[in-house]
């Protein structure tokens, strides 16, 4: 049995009464949001705006369409100041509401459609295998927001899988061929996990204000970074530096915004974090671009560092404190979880220096991992 | 009375170890992840002397970046005088995002025991040739000496400095 991630039930009561109080508040008008902005009615990938009614209970309900097409969406709801936002509910056309815990499956307190956001929230369809892009009409009911957007792709079978990667540097420290190493990992991660990368050529961006940034994604100077991104791939951001966090990298969210230039659309890579002495780590920090593009189209870690949380997905290696903590220490190290997961992509720790200079890997992601991919609303 | 010497000695001994510097190891697990957040409680069930370990780690030039930031940002939790000298080393002679770093463990863990020690190293990094140093330094300098700070403003010539100094 999988356990579904960082459910903090006061969080998420509190999260609920301040969402409910904003929407009290709110004067939106249901008119406010009423154009569709489809961008390309022709296109499998289209992403449109949803008109929304204000049900007078403080919610905003709205309907889409799925083809019978139709492969994945992506619904995302968007408050300009950043104040709280999520999902009430989200049915498919059989009135299965997948965001509520009675559903079975369901995404409750997973998706952060679910769990509420700062400005942006989504829901995937399909974050898993369990789930499917059902013909028919959704119908959502939503907290305060400015708008509602939809990302849709249908028509094309996913039987072979492109993705368009678009790379970004920042800083003065490396230059963009100084990257051809690391996104060659990363090219042949994906490829052998059978998604093909189109990966265009790395823009640099010299604005010395873009070196190091927050690793937040609401902060003004990353927002306007990011935002920069182009609309038809995953932006992965190589920053010389954070300039708040530690992390090796971080996604705008699992998954973060597709097909719609905004603060979320991208993931954030540390270059100075990779780096030996004066050497980039070209496999580490493949791996790690690899792992935050994994986040970004909606995957999350396989196991958690303390081993007792795990992913939604039912073929993923579990690697549980309770039989493999082997130095008791209460952490699951790479070392601890060898056979058990620790060389997939989405493994929450890479490997350690000694157990990478002896070959070590994480380069695996399961066949459930690989249709979340496949089916990505961004994917062809 | 010679048990009771034998034992004193033998407790003595036990509480030695009990105080030891954790394994080296031991810390570094604490370090991993491609996401962190300092995680304050377990390092302080580490024990005192986790300083001089953390220490080692944020000096060794052989190892990968990504741990000797996270061990600085560790450090602030063990506010000893090695700490403090190694914080003050590091941010005024070290490769900038190490520089940066030390001045904010020594900010975190020195700003409410030591406060002048702290504003005197803000005060030297204000100058530093790196701007997110400068903007670090600056962002401390707010809190606690706004003059200063109106001054730096008015010098500051980059203006994506001076609007970050701000936030």
């Amino acid at each position: 049995m999988k356990i579904k991630l960082n459910l903090c039930h006061a969080a998420f009561i509190l999260l609920t009464a301040s969402l409910l109080i904003g929407s009290g508040c709110s004067k939106k008008e249901s008119s406010s949001s009423a154009t569709s902005t489809a961008d390309n009615s022709t296109s499998p990938f289209t992403v449109s705006e949803i008109t929304q009614t204000n049900s007078g209970d403080g919610y905003f309900t709205g309907s889409f369409v799925v083809p019978s097409d139709g492969i994945s969406f992506l619904l995302s709801t968007h408050k300009d100041n950043n104040a709280s936002v999520a999902f009430y509910s989200l049915s498919d056309p059989d009135g299965t509401d997948i965001l509520s815990s009675s559903s079975t499956p369901n995404l409750n307190g997973v998706a952060s459609g679910s769990l509420g956001g700062s400005g942006y929230a989504n829901v995937l369809v399909p974050q898993s295998p369990s789930f499917s892009a059902k013909a028919g009409t959704w119908t959502f009911k939503a907290y305060n927001n400015d708008r509602v957007k939809l990302a849709l792709r249908s028509r094309s079978t996913p039987t072979s899988t492109t993705i368009v990667v678009q790379p970004y540097i920042t800083g003065t420290t490396w230059a963009a061929g100084d990257l051809t190493a690391t996104l060659s990992v990363m090219s042949g991660i994906y490829s052998t996990n059978g998604i093909t990368l189109t990966i265009n050529s790395t823009i640099t961006i010299s604005d010395s204000q873009y070196a190091a940034i927050s690793g937040t994604f609401t902060d003004s100077t990353t927002s306007a970074l990011v935002s920069q991104g182009v609309t038809e791939g995953v932006n992965l951001f190589f920053i010389e530096d954070y300039s708040d966090s530690e992390h090796l990298g971080n996604a705008a969210g699992i998954p973060g915004s597709m097909g719609i230039a905004n603060s979320w659309n991208g993931v954030l890579i540390s270059l100075t974090a990779h780096v030996s002495g004066s050497t980039l780590d070209a496999q580490l920090l493949g791996e790690t671009a690899a792992h935050e593009m994994g986040h970004q189209l909606g995957l999350f870690h396989t196991t958690e560092k303390w081993g007792t949380e795990f992913d939604i997905i039912s073929d993923t290696a579990e690697c549980a404190k309770s039989s493999r903590d082997n130095n008791d220490d209460g952490l699951v190290s790479a070392e601890e979880c060898d056979g058990y997961g620790a060389n997939n992509v989405m493994f929450w720790r890479p490997w350690t220096t000694s157990s990478q200079s002896a070959g070590k890997k994480q380069e695996t992601l399961s066949s459930h991992q690989q249709h979340v991919l496949k089916y990505s609303p961004i994917a062809k | 009375m010679k048990y009771l010497f034998i034992i004193c000695i033998l407790f003595w001994n036990l509480t030695g170890i009990t105080v030891a510097a954790p394994d080296k190891a031991q810390v570094m697990e604490l370090l991993e992840g491609r996401h962190w957040k300092l995680d304050v409680e377990s390092f302080q069930l580490l024990g005192d002397d986790t300083d001089k370990v953390l220490i080692e780690i944020g000096g060794d030039t052989s190892l990968i970046n990504y741990l000797r930031f996270r061990a600085l940002d560790a450090l602030s939790l063990f506010p000893t005088e090695n700490t403090a000298s190694f914080l003050e080393l590091y941010a005024e002679k070290s490769f900038a995002p190490l520089a940066r770093r030390g001045f904010e463990a020594l900010k975190k863990g020195f700003y409410k025991t030591q406060p002048q020690r702290v504003k005197r190293l803000a005060v030297r990094l204000l100058k530093h040739h790196n701007a997110q140093v400068r903007i670090s330094a600056a962002r401390f300098m707010r809190s606690v000496d706004a003059p200063r700070f109106k001054r730096f403003l008015k010098s500051e010539s980059d203006s994506w400095v001076r609007k970050e100094a701000q936030k």
